[in-house]
This record gives C-alpha cells, structure tokens and sequence, in this order.
C-alpha cells in the first residue's frame, strides 16, 4: 500500500517538475534569434524599451503606433515596450540594472542623468551624434546641459516641465485688481493674497488668495530662493545654504502660515485633499504656483475658467525650476542593440512624434520644433509656458549630495511644524550639505 | 451556572456591533466608490449610497488590462506556493520537531533569527541571484523558494507537532513505517488547522504580492493581478471608481477562502499562538 502510494506520490512531484518547466521565460517562444535579412543583409535587432506610460491613450493607442510606424521604417529592429507606473518604475528599474538584465533603452530623470553616466551604467552618444550628424539643437539647451556627463552626452531629453504662477481673472476682478495684471514681486504677491483672501464667520478660510504650501501648490523652497536671488551652491559647488536669500524664502513661507494661521490651513488642507482637481482649479484658491500640465486639467474639467500664466513673481532675475524625463541607452554591452535604440531614441524625439505627445499629455516638449509649433503657440497659455524655457533652469548636480534639495523640505517642515527658527533648520542643512561634500 | 446580567449581554453585542460596523466600512466604502460615478467619489459631504450604480465600472475595469490572463497567471503562482510552502514548511517541522540530530536547536534558531531580517535588505542581493541564475522574467522566484520552507510557517507547524504524543510515531515505526511515512500519514492528517492557517496565509502573500512580480516579471504575458490594479494609479491622476471596481474583484477570492476555511484558521491560530 506504501508502495502504492509513494508512486502518486513521485507522479504528483513529477507534474510539479512539469509544471515548473512549463513557467520559464515566456520570451523564450517570442525571442527572434538575431540573424542576417538575406533581401538586406541587415542584422535583425530586437530591444526592449521601458517607460511610464501604463493607461490611457498614450500607453494604449499613440505608443504602440508611433512604435509600429518606427518597426515600419525600420524592419530590421523590433522594439519590445513595456510601460510601468510612474511610482514603481524606478524599483523595476534599478533592480533591473543591478541584476544586469535591464532594457536596452529606458525613459528615466532628467535631473540625475549624470550619476549613472558616472557609473557607467549609460552609453554615451557623441559617438552617434557625430556619425550621424545630429542635430542637438533643436532640443532646449537647458535640456541638453542635463544631458551632459564630463563632455560627452548620455540622453535625450523627451519632456520638462516649468514652474509658473496661474491666477484666476474672476477672482482679481471680484478683489477690485487688474485681472491682467499679475503680481510681479513678492511685495505684490503679498498685498494681493490680502485682498483676495475671504474667511467664514468661524475663521475658515473660504478662499485663500495664495500659499506656498508644498500640499497645496508645486512650488519647492530652493526655487523660491532662486526667484529670490539666492544660490545653494557657489561655482566651486560649496554649499551655500546660509546665503540670507535662501533664509527669506523660508521665512517667506512661513509669513503666509503666520498670515492664515496653523490650525485654519490644517483645515484647509484637508479640504484641499478631497477637492476633485484642487484648490486653483476648484476655485477655492486665487494664485498657485505650479507646472504647465494644470493647464490640461483646467481644460478637461473647467475648460471656460478665466485665468492667466506668468512668470513666477521675483526679485531678480526671472528664474524657473526645470525637470522632467529622459531616454537612455543602457550599456548592456551589445554594440548592434545600442545603435538600434540610438536610432529609435532618435525617432521617438524627432518633432513628428513629439507634436503627437504634446497633443496627447500636455507636457512641454524637449523638442523646439515640436514645442514651438504654430498649432500650439496659438494658445496663448501653452505660449507663456513655453516662453518660460527661456530662464529654466535644473538644480544642480552634486555627486556627493544628488538628494540635497530634499534637505530643504527638511527645513520646511522643521520650521513650520516644529517651530525652530529658520536659521537653525538652515543650519543643519547646511552642515549635512558639507558633510557630504567633504567625505 | 453562572449567567451574565442581561444588560452586559446587551452591551456585550452592541459593542460588537459597533466594531463589526465600524471595520467593515472600508469595505463598505470600497464597494460603494467602485459603483459610483468619478465626479461622486470626492463629493462632500461624502455619498455612502451612489444615486445611480455604475455597473460599468466593472466592465471598464475588466477591459482596462487582460483581467483573464493575469487572474490566471496569479492563481498559477499562488497555487504552486501554497502547494510547496504548505508541504516543504509542514516536512521540515516534523524534523525539528521529532528527530534528533546534532546541534538541531542551534539550526532552529538560526533559521528563526532568518525571520529578523527584512525583505527590504533582502531583495537586491536576492534579485542579484536569481538574475545569476537567469530566473528573471519566470515564475522561479516565486515558486521554486517555496518549495524550500519558510521559517514563519516552519514555527508554527512545529508547534502542532510538538503537541502530539511520540507514541503515535514510534507504533508507526514498529510497523514498518519511514520517517516520510509517518509525516505523511500520521502528522500530516493531524495537524489540518495548521496546513489551513499555513495556506491562507501562503494565499495572502501571494495573491497580493506587488514587489516580487513587479521586479521578477518584465513580459506582460506573465504579469499578475496585483501589477494590473497598480496601472490605474497615474503621476497625475487615479481612476478610483475603476480601481476599486477592480479590486474588489482581485479581492473576492481572499474573502470567500477566508470564509470558507475560518474554522480552521482561527483554531490553527489558538493552538499555534500565532495572530491572523
């Protein structure tokens, strides 16, 4: 009986060894072996291709076909997509480069493009541009300076965005101000979010004229400082966090929690949370500092609003924070799939393709010609935007610190919530700033 | 026999309607979310009963990514790992919990203090490993560890072991019986709370496993469940009303298994002393 049963036994481990069997690389059915095109004798090139597009139109009609109309032009080269949401596609892919099993070709930040050129993760494309003669210049230079890693370029940038302030007309017609005429200076922005502000008989706050919250608007304290002169970093790249310009900008933050009180944000943030497309675009909240993509959710959801997009208010020079995506070739150590991502990477941000995303998500092209195009500039809002590339600019690289405007939420935070005056959070910052230079 | 005053009886079972009330409104509000329409989600004050049901966010979520082929490929992986984790955890046990070997409480605490380490410490060096072996973009890294015991689940089957009398093994062992033999036919049969607790949690962590697929799998035809509800959460934006549509049909198998074994899983977790 034993026997009997051992014998069901070994067949049970046996289907589950079939089954194992059965589970292994899926790839392995749909792998094309690369070979020779006897009509061509192109060698055929597969690459895969990572990026966040995973729902909607892009990830599901314009994607596929811009890539499809690539594989047309380019019969040689399959170009295998896979999309991955926006706040697990760096795990997926840094892992994947860890493992040395990452794509050929990757869409990724803009703004730290040189710490993984510095590990030689990338493959640097002068090689390409040269041999092809590529135009760089139609891409925004503040783009391309992102690109840059010790004289050689290691991306092409796909899009960015820039902050600017956005102000409802509606509102600075009902406060007896100018609707066309936007606060230019921090004095200004002040006077007006006096007059726009209304509060509830309770003290709530019906509808406030502006913030610099972080919850509330898209606006980070080292942009603020820049719009106040400030620096972070001197040209040797030390840190100059102390720099007062840098202080008055927190100090500039917490006037407007001091101007509406703790407990009364508290509550209106929290109304803020379940607004359906926040506070500006709701009309709860007069001037927002923010990115040129709420020009498309004020399309969709409240397309007759009258507002209006400037340059962020500022003491000096105008200045605007840039970030954004992208691609990248991947040193995989396959010469044939590089150059084959190269010439797609060439593709996806030719102004062809790049009117197609524009006119899709909304976001600010990499391309000029694209971003520039007579279609889109007619728009005067998308032409305020774009007129903002002029003075953008990305925060600085530093090897040591990659993360060091992160610290300043840190101050932020200490100085709002926690109460220590801002010279002290500064401070720490600071120090933690030149502790990580100098290791 | 003493007899509780009615009036604590009373308070007894209102307050356990109120908590009943009070943990299963998530669920409520899910349920609620995945029939309203996307301007009713947010709307204050909040909608508890939609004004009209949208039955079509259930097909819209069904559409929205190959809901068939991930369901099967979750149950594929999830089945496998119960089957491995419940046997390979349930026959290491018997080791430690019968045999005697040198230095086997040093090896029990060792594979104890495994427990300690997070998975966050873990997943580099592991991926690393199964890249190695060339195991990405399979379902070896899920199943084949299974098929290798967990400590959590090594624990609590010793504890039932340790619970019956040697004296069952050694009569067996009189007869004729292998140590494997006697497992099988002796302790396993014996110890069901505990192979049910071990397959509801194996179930749970596998069903709802997002880091493993999400690192290990990079073709779409492999991809789970759990990788298809992420794709609705967006940089700009989520379509909750869809997502909730969708998760409450990822859930239902959780619910009704629970449903269906919690006989067993709460007396496994008495005996074992182990929370569910």
């Amino acid at each position: 009986m034993f026997k009997n049963k051992k014998s069901k036994i070994m067949l049970g481990l046996t289907s589950v060894t079939l089954l194992l069997a059965a589970c292994g690389n899926a790839e392995e059915d749909t792998t094309k072996d690369a070979n020779v095109d006897s009509a061509s004798d192109v060698e055929e090139v597969e690459i895969d291709f990572w990026h966040m597009y995973t729902d909607g139109v892009m990830a599901e009609e314009v994607l596929p076909e811009v890539i499809a109309a690539f594989e047309d032009d380019n019969p040689h080269i399959t170009v295998n997509h896979l999309g991955t949401n926006f706040f697990d596609y760096w795990t997926k892919l840094n892992t994947a480069i860890a493992g040395q099993v990452a794509p050929d070709l990757a869409m990724n930040d803009s703004s730290t493009v040189p710490a993984r050129a510095a590990n030689n993760i990338l493959v640097p494309l002068n090689q390409y541009i040269e041999a092809d003669d590529f135009d760089t210049s139609v891409y925004y230079p503040v783009l391309m300076d992102a690109m840059e890693y010790e004289g050689d370029y290691y991306g092409i940038a796909n899009d960015t965005d820039v902050r600017v302030l956005y102000w409802n007309k509606e509102h600075f017609r009902e406060a007896g101000l100018d609707p066309d005429i936007p606060p230019k200076n921090w004095e200004e922005l002040i006077e007006f979010t006096e007059l726009l502000t209304k509060t509830n008989d309770d003290g709530s706050i019906q509808q406030m004229g502006f913030t610099p919250d972080m919850w509330l608007s898209n606006i980070q304290v080292h942009t603020l400082a820049w719009t106040n002169g400030g620096e972070f970093w001197d040209e040797d790249l030390n840190p100059t966090f102390m720099d007062p310009k840098n202080l008055e900008a927190v100090e500039f933050i917490k006037y407007f929690q001091d101007f509406y009180g703790v407990e009364e944000m508290s509550a209106f943030r929290s109304e803020a949370g379940v607004m359906d497309h926040g506070p500006f675009v709701d009309g709860r909240l007069s001037m927002v500092m923010d990115v040129g993509n709420l020009t498309r959710t004020i399309l969709r959801e409240k397309p007759d609003m009258d507002y209006g997009i400037a340059t962020l208010p500022h003491a000096g020079d105008p200045v605007t924070y840039s970030a954004g995506f992208n691609y990248e070739i991947i040193d995989n150590g396959d010469d044939a799939k590089a150059r084959a991502s190269w010439d797609f990477l060439k593709y996806i941000t030719s102004e062809e393709v790049q009117k197609r995303f524009v006119e899709e998500t909304g976001s600010l092209s990499s391309n000029r010609l694209a971003a520039e195009a007579d279609e889109f500039m007619k728009d005067e809002n998308w032409a305020a935007i774009v007129a903002q590339m002029e003075h953008a600019r990305f925060i600085e690289f530093i090897p040591q610190h990659p993360n060091w405007n992160g610290s300043l939420v840190t101050v932020q935070e200490a100085v709002l919530s926690d109460g220590i005056p801002v010279e002290e959070a500064m401070l720490e910052a600071q120090n933690q700033a030149e502790q990580a230079v100098n290791q | 026999m003493y007899k509780k005053h009615p009036a604590i009886n009373l308070l007894f079972y209102v307050l356990l309607l109120f908590f009943t009330i009070l943990f299963m409104m998530p669920l409520f509000w899910m349920v609620s979310t995945s029939l309203k329409s996307s301007g009713e989600i947010f709307s204050i004050p909040p909608q508890w009963i939609p004004e009209k049901l949208e039955w079509g966010n259930y097909v819209e979520a069904v559409k929205s990514f190959p809901f068939v082929r991930y369901a099967a490929n979750s149950i594929f992986i999830t089945a496998t790992s119960i089957f491995g984790g419940v046997m390979s955890s349930a026959y290491v046990a018997y080791g430690f919990a019968k045999l005697n070997f040198p230095g086997k409480d040093m090896w029990f605490t060792l594979m104890l203090a495994t427990m300690m380490v997070p998975s966050q410490i873990t997943m580099i060096p592991l991926f690393i490993f199964y890249s190695r072996l060339g195991w990405i973009n399979t379902y070896y890294p899920f199943i084949i560890p299974s098929f290798l015991g967990s400590p959590f689940f090594i624990f609590l089957f010793r504890q039932f072991y340790l619970s019956i009398p040697n004296e069952l093994s050694e009569a067996a062992r009189l007869d004729g019986a292998s140590d494997f033999t006697i497992w099988r036919k002796i302790f396993l049969p014996l110890t069901k709370p505990a192979m049910a607790t071990t397959a509801i949690f194996l179930f749970m962590f596998s069903w709802n496993d997002f880091m493993g697929p999400l690192i290990y799998l990079h073709d779409p035809k492999l991809f789970t469940l759990q990788l298809g509800l992420r794709n609705f959460q967006q940089q700009y934006g989520t379509r909750w009303h869809v997502l909730m549509a969708a998760s409450i049909l990822v859930a239902i198998p959780s619910i009704v298994l629970f449903l269906s074994f919690q006989k067993y899983f709460v007396r496994g977790a008495s005996v074992s002393g182990v929370k569910g």
